[in-house]
């Protein structure tokens, strides 16, 4: 057999030479992630969810352990100071009577009985904040009067001149008094919160559309801000309002996007591409950015299908393969706040309803730091409904600051906007968080 | 246009935007090697896949010196080999006694109407081994030496193999272009 080129060679040769067959959409997600296994791996919702519930836990497992571990210091010291035979007869009295007067120890002052150091007068208790005050004796203080203030090690120690006679009761009725005139006027709050949170959506119908369109909808990094005031309407029951900034985003996959359109753009259209969503439709003004399909749910409109232009054989340049959707709203909260476990570090229960005016939308894409606007989404409803509830700590900083750190769930009673035939409901899952000052 | 200079920089640096303008512009004929080599289209996709991840991992060793998609073909090609001889390596293609080898088929000059898709049809209905050789040979132009190391065969089974692929090749060529002279003439 001859070692030349048969006829049927160059035709087979020449007949394939430039042949293009596009491949699978999804192939080149395959590849990108085998690329990038383990450099940038995007984690799940539910894995998200997961390591905040784990932060959380771990942080209130830490924050339970100080605040036993000085439980069980004070409790040591207690015991010392019963036994003291040298005790003054007002330091029984008074630790007798702080389960019913001290519900939150803020200070601790340790008197040094072994050298007959005394406790501070009535004024200068009040200075200290009397009703958080905790007054122990110990025999081996290194401090002649101590004050630990939310901590384990003391931060103030002093010597009070003129000390007033220790063995008379008067202080210890003067001590309770003082405590509840300080309860008496911690009524209202006021504060500063935060809520970074994850957003998703449910859907009722379970449609196949519906279904393909939040398949192909990621999760998006959200978050709201904003002031907040309550009242105490009894010693466990707060109720809570405010006026809160929260951004909502969700990014849309399977989306092509390609710059320098305008030039190949003839058509008087306001918006020549739209982009179907299950939170409304998305209208492109941007005249220099062509889209196309390039997921699994066809979800362009346009005249310029790949049919009619190749943005490749154009030269346009690829930017990305997604579209960031953004919306904007002012939230007005009701809650209400349940203290399940009254201490230093509070359990709640909070439960409530938002109403969530729109105040902008925009949808843009976002490639290697850069920003692309494309136009906004229409048919977002202007007012929505929410539901919130979650449980969460509080934990007393000072006599008058708070810190509350809450998991809450966040559901929207009416959807975000419509896709016909389809029930789709937002909800997100958030971690609120903020610190106020009682008054 | 970007400047393929730029986007293999861009890609060597890590660069997803240039890494995805990369696959997108030569994903398509690179798969259509992929499909003239695989036995299935999913084996393509896979072939496609391991193809490109070699050539994002290789690609500081593209030296600017002739054709790129040349260097992705090639690199394509061996990966589809590999695919090959991974399913072939528990027996060895014997070598067949030249007079075993068909007849030449007579050519026909005429291959008016047929596409790169019925080309690319008619290939893909070889068995396995002459497509091999008749791939390496008259498409990528190797020599019967250079495909006999590739494919761990005789150079008189490549011969042979080839010989048979263009005969078989011929019969659909002939087949096809009766059926669409016949459609055309009513």
């Amino acid at each position: 057999m001859a070692e030349k080129n048969s006829n049927i060679d160059l035709v087979f040769r020449n007949g394939l030479q430039d042949y293009e067959v596009l491949p699978p959409v999804d192939e080149w997600a395959n590849i990108s992630s085998s690329i990038h296994a383990g450099k940038n791996r995007r984690y799940s919702f539910m894995g998200s969810i997961a390591v905040v519930v784990l932060i959380f836990a771990f942080a209130g497992s830490i924050i339970w352990m100080i605040n036993s571990r000085f439980s069980e210091i004070i409790n040591n010291n207690r015991v010392i100071t019963l036994n003291q035979t040298n005790a003054p007869s007002v330091n029984n009295a008074l630790i007798s009577s702080e389960a019913e007067t001290m519900p939150t120890i803020l200070n601790e002052i340790i008197v040094n009985s072994k050298n007959n150091k005394n406790i501070p007068s009535t004024d200068e208790l009040k200075a200290l904040d009397i009703s958080k005050t905790r007054i122990t004796y110990i025999e081996d203080a290194t401090e002649d009067i101590a004050i630990r203030r939310n901590s384990l090690t003391p931060i103030t120690t002093f010597n009070i001149p003129n000390i007033p006679d220790k063995t008379s009761n008067r202080k210890v009725f003067e001590i309770k008094n003082v405590a509840t005139e300080m309860e008496e006027h911690e009524k209202w709050k006021f504060g500063a919160t935060i809520q970074p949170a994850y957003y998703s959506k449910f859907n009722f119908n379970n449609d196949d559309a519906g279904r393909d369109y939040i398949n192909e909808e990621n999760v998006a990094f959200s978050y709201s801000g904003g002031i907040s005031f309550g009242i105490e309407l009894g010693k466990r029951l707060t109720v809570q309002t405010g006026l809160s900034f929260n951004s909502l985003g969700q990014e849309i996959n399977g989306v092509a996007s390609f710059a320098g359109f305008a030039k190949y753009n003839d058509s008087k259209s306001a918006s020549d591409f739209s982009i179907t969503t299950a939170s409304g439709t998305i209208k492109s003004t941007n005249r220099d950015i062509y889209l196309a399909d390039n997921g699994n749910v066809p979800r362009v409109i346009t005249l310029y299908t790949m049919d009619m232009f190749d943005p490749l054989k154009a030269n346009l340049n690829y930017i990305a393969n997604s579209i960031i959707q953004n919306m904007k709203y002012i939230e007005i909260p009701v809650l209400v706040r349940y203290k399940v476990v009254d201490r230093r570090l509070d359990i709640n229960m909070v439960g409530g309803l938002s109403y969530n005016i729109l105040v902008s939308n925009s949808s843009y894409i976002k490639s290697d730091g850069i920003k692309y606007t494309i136009g906004s989404t229409e048919g977002l409803s202007p007012v929505t409904l929410s539901s919130s509830v979650g449980m969460g700590m509080e934990y007393r900083l000072s006599e008058r600051m708070t810190f509350s750190v809450e998991p809450l769930l966040r559901y929207y009673v009416t959807p975000l906007g419509g896709l016909t035939g389809s029930n789709i409901h937002p909800y997100s899952l958030g971690i609120l968080s903020g610190f106020f000052y009682n008054f | 246009m970007n400047d393929i200079r730029e986007i293999i920089k861009g890609c060597l640096e890590g660069n997803r935007r240039d890494q995805e303008l990369l696959y997108r512009r030569h994903a398509g004929k690179l798969y259509a090697v992929c499909l003239q080599y695989a036995e299935s289209d999913e084996e393509a996709r896979d072939i496609l896949q391991d193809g490109f991840i070699k050539i994002f991992q290789n690609l500081q060793n593209y030296k600017f010196e002739g054709s790129f998609e040349g260097w992705m073909r090639r690199i394509v090609v061996n990966t589809a080999l590999e695919k090959f001889r991974a399913r072939h390596n528990l027996y060895r293609v014997d070598d067949i006694d030249p007079a075993d080898e068909p007849e030449a088929e007579p050519e026909n000059e005429d291959y008016a109407g047929l596409e790169a898709a019925d080309l690319l049809y008619i290939i893909r209905e070889l068995p396995p081994k002459y497509r091999m050789v008749f791939n390496l040979y008259a498409i990528e132009g190797y020599s019967h030496k250079e495909i006999s190391q590739m494919l761990n065969i005789s150079e008189g089974t490549s011969k042979s193999n080839l010989s048979r692929a263009r005969s078989i090749l011929q019969k659909k060529v002939n087949l096809y272009t009766g059926i669409r002279k016949s459609i055309i003439n009513g």
